[in-house]
């Protein structure tokens, strides 16, 4: 099952806050969406799940049989400050008819929710504002998710439990989940495919292989090699940026230009090397931009 | 999202607002007053009269209530988690709607209590027809005005992009091929 965006503009008065965005949401696999502020990430979202109608472009939902096909946290948690954790979880689920107590209670334990679920949510830290958010989106086993910055105000064991859910949610349960975050490295950690946007446009699609496979290396040579070293690793198609009198670049594999060095006859002095982040290419995204 | 899921829980959180039976409560005292006044004081009060002290209260609670259908949601954020599809704005408006007909039925019952058992005990003739039909009548049309007064006050001066009027408007420019779910 695949929720499919195509060519979806959007604007505000005269402004465009999305331009020709498309996008594909796939059952099982999680979506990351990174941006600076105001790059049109919740509008996205917001769009894909209905709350905006008004926009250009379409929107493919498939046939679903669920109640509540998509489960959605966006901007902030909703809920009603006024009722318990626990109150707000039966309500929605009674309106959407999705409600077992079963039901509940499992996205009560699998978040851990517990200790704090029969109190007044007004009470509630931001942390646990996320957390009853996310449980509310994840009322009824919906077959997408769309969470707008999950984590945010968590506590780091919150974290790593909540991407962890996410990961089993996407792996197991096979729930489509688009998320975004400013946490680069937890979009990182979950996601399969990551849109990076900036401006209401789409700038950079990265699969989560490409940037695994590289690393960052910096090797240091004789002074008196440095400029010959330079120039064989741009003859080998390398971006080679020089730095006092090491050299850095970026490769997936160090066995071929170890195996050139040492034809050259060049000596390594040094070798560091550094696993490369979606935090490298979104900055140098930025940069080049 | 049903209309009737929507209508029964909003029945649910009617009921269950102690603010509700104070305020029914005082509606009753006020009129109970005026029928005091006719009973023992030789007050020169009709049925008129009965019925708008009971107004005086009831209509001000009514008010309250009806755009409390809409503010809670507004106030929480959570009007987003039922404006998903049209099918769901659509329930959610029309639930609304029919939560502000039962709070009409509502006052407009207790009040039509009111004037049959104020008549009885004054010895005043009894107009069923028109001590029962009518308050409620009134009352349910005075509940769905505020309603929809607040309503498409939020839709037309606000703009705000949850408003009912964005939601079911789509552009001309737009080459929707979306399927509601």
């Amino acid at each position: 099952m695949t929720i499919v965006m195509k060519n979806i503009y959007k604007r505000y008065d005269k402004q465009y806050v999305l331009k020709n965005i498309s996008l594909e949401l796939r059952a099982g696999k999680i979506v990351g969406i990174v941006g600076k502020n105001g790059a049109g990430k919740t509008t996205l979202m917001k769009i894909l799940c209905g709350n905006i109608v008004d926009f250009e472009g379409s929107v493919n939902y498939p046939d679903s049989l669920s109640n509540r096909p998509i489960g959605f946290l966006i901007e902030s948690p909703k809920f009603y400050p006024n009722q318990t954790g626990f109150e707000n979880l039966k309500f929605f689920s009674q309106l959407f008819s999705i409600g077992h107590k079963e039901n509940i209670d499992n996205t009560i334990k699998a978040l851990d929710m517990e200790a704090y679920i029969h109190k007044k949510s007004k009470k509630y830290s931001l942390g646990m504002k996320q957390r009853l958010g996310i449980a509310i989106a994840l009322l009824g086993n919906p077959e997408f998710l769309v969470l707008d910055e999950p984590t945010n105000g968590m506590d780091p064991n919150g974290i790593e439990e909540i991407l962890a859910h996410l990961k089993y949610l996407a792996e197991e349960r096979q729930i489509g989940i688009l998320i975004s975050s400013h946490q680069l490295d937890h979009i990182q950690k979950v996601s399969d495919y990551i849109l990076v946007m900036e401006e209401g446009e789409a700038v950079k699609s990265i699969d989560k292989d490409d940037i695994v496979s590289y690393k960052h290396v910096t090797i240091a040579v004789k002074s008196t090699d440095l400029q010959r070293t330079k120039l064989m690793l741009e003859r080998e198609g390398f971006e080679v940026r020089l730095d006092h009198h090491s050299l850095s670049f970026k490769a997936k594999n160090m066995n071929p230009i170890l195996k050139k060095l040492s034809l050259e006859n060049i000596v390594l002095q040094d070798i560091e090397m550094k696993e490369h982040t979606l935090k490298d290419i979104y900055f140098d995204e930025r940069e080049a931009k | 999202m049903k209309v009737s899921k929507v209508l029964m829980l909003e029945m649910k959180n009617i009921l269950k607002n102690r603010w509700l039976y104070v305020s029914l409560i005082i509606s009753i005292v006020l009129a109970l007053g005026l029928v005091y006044a006719i009973k023992f004081l030789q007050g020169p009060f009709t049925i008129k009269a009965i019925s708008g002290f009971y107004g005086i209260g009831s209509t001000v609670a009514l008010a309250v209530f009806c755009t409390k259908l809409y503010v809670d949601d507004l106030s929480s954020g959570t009007v987003s988690l039922f404006f998903s599809n049209k099918k769901n704005r659509r329930s959610y408006f029309l639930g609304k709607l029919l939560a502000a007909i039962f709070l009409g039925i509502l006052f407009g019952g207790v009040c039509a209590i009111v004037l049959i058992g104020a008549s009885y005990y004054l010895g005043w003739q009894v107009n069923l027809i028109g001590y029962i039909i009518k308050p409620i009548l009134i009352y349910v049309l005075f509940s769905v005005f505020h309603m929809e007064l607040f309503f498409f006050n939020w839709n037309i001066l606000q703009k705000h992009e949850y408003a009912y009027c964005n939601n079911i408007n789509y552009s001309t420019s737009c080459s929707l091929s979306c399927r509601a779910y």
